[in-house]
């Protein structure tokens, strides 16, 4: 079992669960960070359980209504594989096919076989902490519905474990099978960003189709017989997906056994496969190394101190897909859900809701302003800032430059960036809900304000502790506790102006334009208290030399 | 000119305190060419990098061409340029638009750029400026951290370990660049393993031990003193850092 040393090894390396990692932040007096941590965590996680809860929940309903008892199994199933297939596709990249380790590993007497195994054992965490939120969520879903029984929880909690492994083995497949038919590695990003589109594309096909069988069959009996007959097709077209969903519904062991059996051999297969193709990947990357140069290279244009800064940090950020990946996630969250919705919801369900929306359409630019301010504060990009450089950090480190001009340099590329977005987002949204140019031009001063705070919130935790000793660049984002720390502040904050803005047009009946202009000139205060407080703790930062090295 | 003086830096390991460099003291003359020696973990790389900015010493006192380096960072690393042990590059950028950064961050001129092509040929990696430096050897890498600090004809050059990984041509030549800068007043500072090339390549070495400076002298002193006049550096370095059975 030394496969099992392995993974010990990559996770004590990798920091984040380790007792060493702990010992640190006490050693440091920085444990406070760990209940700011757990509040992001159990934010984000509330979150993600609300809506599987509310998802299941109708499933449950129509599966009762349909005479389709499997169908939130199925559904169950088809979610932790169609997320568990996304989420393992660049981590099957980087932590197998691309980890950095592997000379090290193949070095060892360890066999190939282990090696694959310990990367597949990392992935399959990975897989597993997301199969088990949708597995909770189920069973949450059977006991608020009083149905169910213990034998049927133990069968769905056990699912949860094994749910993760058919994705895991199509996804270490499917990347496979690019890295040997083409230069996976030149279009990897292309590949991931594409995956990302394609899961899309399927929400939105799955919820069209729900809709438009719906809204085709004119009667509530015959779209629901409509219903009826396409799950059915549906279900038949995946078998695997079929047996999980009849095992945990009827608490059938054949079925049960099949689906289990399915999913383990999936896992050999791959592991297998993928023992193989690792020595194909490796020959390639070597004799890539000795292939010459492209030719000449004319020298880059002066363009000053500030600028090439910002260029040093977007090659940052485009070096690896994961922060890609995460960024391409966090940027474009709002503009496609909102697609997904305006293209999936039916029309008169639409016009109930825009109806619907008229009642507290004076409230409308307050929550525009809410929603768009959220998903472009609560992302990873400031408070994984320094966290990114890595060790690499000691270059900007070592260089003849103030620490504020490093701080312009980040503020000016996240203001462009997060800036941009938030104008995006805030004005599709003002379409939608119908609002009037002046109305987003009134929250708009505000919600740059927001972004700007939300930045200076974010590199100021990165600057007080930054992840820079990381092999993995997943260390840098997914994994740092930096981006629960700054969801769990910024979420507070929200909250506070949230609810003072509640209280002065609730209480003091205050008009929505008064309250949104005298939120501009409120947050101004803070703004500018912290871009002075900011700049400064940048040159301390940059003064004070490399926190990471011995 | 470089300054050290009483220069300390201790780290803190779980809970014992470890004394990295004890109260170095030690001057580099204008236009001197000084080698710094040490068995691994004796404080070099620690002392580097208080140089450079990217430790904070303890105590003491950093003096490069008169201005202090401890209070006044930014003004010395301007002209200071440095060849970390691991070259610190950006991977995905390629060679050229990496040297360009440095050129952009550093301030130098357009008409003065042509010496980033001039090095690139020098050092052999002409041709590969336009790769992604992913691609690169350890060897290359090393160029291109050696030519990124020569680009903005720095006053004082500070190497750590520059000659590890380089080839033997690209090594003669880096040796060769370095007499030339010390002949046109430059001062030079760097640490080696290499014996022979601090023999044959400095003015001065300085010897440093469990974070305490041993000697610092002229080879031919240093042997005079030791009272073995046939002895190599080598044997001197084993003899001083007691490596010998």
């Amino acid at each position: 079992m030394k496969f099992l040393k392995l993974v010990g090894a990559a996770q004590r390396g990798r920091g984040v669960f380790s007792i060493q990692f702990y010992r640190d932040l006490k050693q440091k007096d920085m444990l406070w960070v760990l209940p700011l941590a757990l509040l992001g965590i159990l934010s984000a996680l509330a979150t993600m359980g609300f809506l599987i809860f509310q998802q299941f929940s109708s499933f449950y309903s129509l599966g009762l209504v349909l005479n389709q008892p499997a169908l939130p199994f199925f559904f169950l199933t088809m979610g932790i594989w169609a997320f568990g297939f996304l989420t393992a596709i660049p981590l099957v990249f980087s932590l197998l096919y691309y980890s950095k380790d592997l000379p090290l590993l193949f070095s060892l007497p360890v066999s190939r076989g282990q090696v694959v195994l310990s990367k597949l054992a990392i992935i399959y965490g990975y897989l597993l902490a997301i199969s088990l939120v949708f597995s909770t969520m189920m069973i949450a879903v059977l006991i608020n519905m009083g149905a169910g029984n213990p034998a049927q929880f133990i069968l769905i909690a056990l699912g949860g474990f094994v749910l993760p492994l058919f994705p895991m083995a199509l996804a270490v497949f499917f990347v496979a099978f690019f890295l040997r038919v083409i230069d996976f590695q030149r279009f990897r990003i292309l590949f991931e960003v594409l995956g990302m589109f394609l899961a899309l594309l399927l929400i939105m096909g799955i919820n069209l189709l729900f809709s438009q069988t719906m809204a085709d069959q004119g009667s509530m009996d015959n779209s629901l017989s409509g219903l009826a007959k396409m799950l059915s097709a549906l279900i038949d077209r995946f078998p695997p997906a079929a047996w999980a969903a009849k095992a945990l519904s009827r608490n059938s062991v054949a079925d049960y056994l099949f689906f289990v059996m399915f999913s383990v051999a999936g896992v050999y297969v791959a592991w297998f496969f993928s023992t193989h193709t690792l020595a194909h990947i490796l020959e390639k990357q070597s004799s890539k190394k000795r292939s010459s140069g492209r030719g000449q290279y004319r020298l880059a244009q002066t363009i000053g101190i500030v600028p090439a800064l910002i260029k040093k940090d977007l090659f940052i950020l485009v070096s690896n897909s994961t922060f890609i990946f995460q960024g391409m996630g966090e940027m474009l969250i709002l503009p496609i859900l909102l697609i997904i919705y305006s293209v999936a919801i039916p029309k008169e369900a639409l016009e109930q809701m825009l109806q619907a929306i008229e009642a507290v359409s004076s409230w409308m630019p307050l929550i525009i302003l809410g929603a768009a301010s959220l998903f472009t504060g609560l992302t990873s990009f400031g408070c994984t800032t320094i966290s990114r450089e890595g060790k690499s950090i000691q270059l900007p480190l070592s260089l003849p430059l103030s620490g504020h001009v490093h701080f312009k340099a980040k503020m000016i590329l996240h203001l462009a960036i997060y800036g941009s977005i938030f104008v995006i987002d805030s004005f599709i949204l003002t379409l939608l809900f119908q609002l009037s140019l002046a109305q987003w031009l009134i929250l708009l001063p505000a919600g740059l304000i927001l972004v700007f705070i939300s930045f200076t919130v974010g590199l100021w935790i990165d600057f007080s502790r930054p992840v820079l000793n990381w092999n993995h660049p997943m260390e840098a984002v997914k994994n740092n506790l930096n981006v629960l720390i700054n969801m769990g502040i910024l979420m507070a904050y929200m909250a506070v102006l949230g609810l003072g803005c509640y209280a002065l047009v609730a209480y003091f009946h205050l008009s929505h334009e008064i309250v949104l202009t005298g939120l501009t000139v409120f947050l101004v205060f803070p703004a500018k208290l912290l871009y002075e407080k900011l700049k400064n703790r940048a040159v301390q930062f940059y003064s004070a030399g490399y926190p990471g090295s011995g | 000119m470089i300054s050290l003086k009483d220069l300390s830096k201790s780290y803190t390991k779980v809970k014992d305190k470890v004394d990295a460099v004890k109260k170095l003291s030690l001057e580099v003359e204008k236009g001197e060419l000084f080698g710094f020696l040490g068995p691994n973990g004796a404080g070099k790389t620690t002392t580097i990098k208080m140089m450079i900015g990217l430790l904070n010493p303890d105590q003491g006192h950093i003096v490069i061409n008169g201005i202090d380096a401890v209070k006044n960072r930014l003004a010395s690393k301007k002209i200071i340029g440095f060849v970390p042990e691991e070259p610190l590059l950006y991977d995905k950028m390629r060679g050229g638009d990496f040297l360009s950064f440095i050129a952009d961050v550093y301030e130098v001129d357009s008409s003065k750029r042509r010496k980033i092509t001039e090095l690139a040929e020098l050092f052999e990696i002409r041709e590969k400026l336009g790769d992604s430096i992913s691609s690169y050897s350890h060897g290359m890498r090393q160029k291109t951290a050696i030519i990124a600090a020569l680009l903005h004809d720095p006053e004082v050059l500070i190497l750590d370990e520059p000659i590890i990984g380089l080839d033997p041509k690209a090594a003669f030549n880096l040796k060769d660049q370095l007499k030339e800068l010390c002949a046109k007043g430059k001062t030079i500072f760097f640490s080696t393993h290499v014996m022979e090339v601090a023999e044959k390549l400095c003015h001065r070495v300085g010897i440093i031990n469990k974070g305490e400076l041993l000697a610092a002298a002229p080879f031919e002193e240093l042997k005079a003193k030791s009272g073995h006049l046939g002895a190599s550096l080598e044997e001197l370095f084993l003899e001083l850092t007691n490596e010998i059975s």
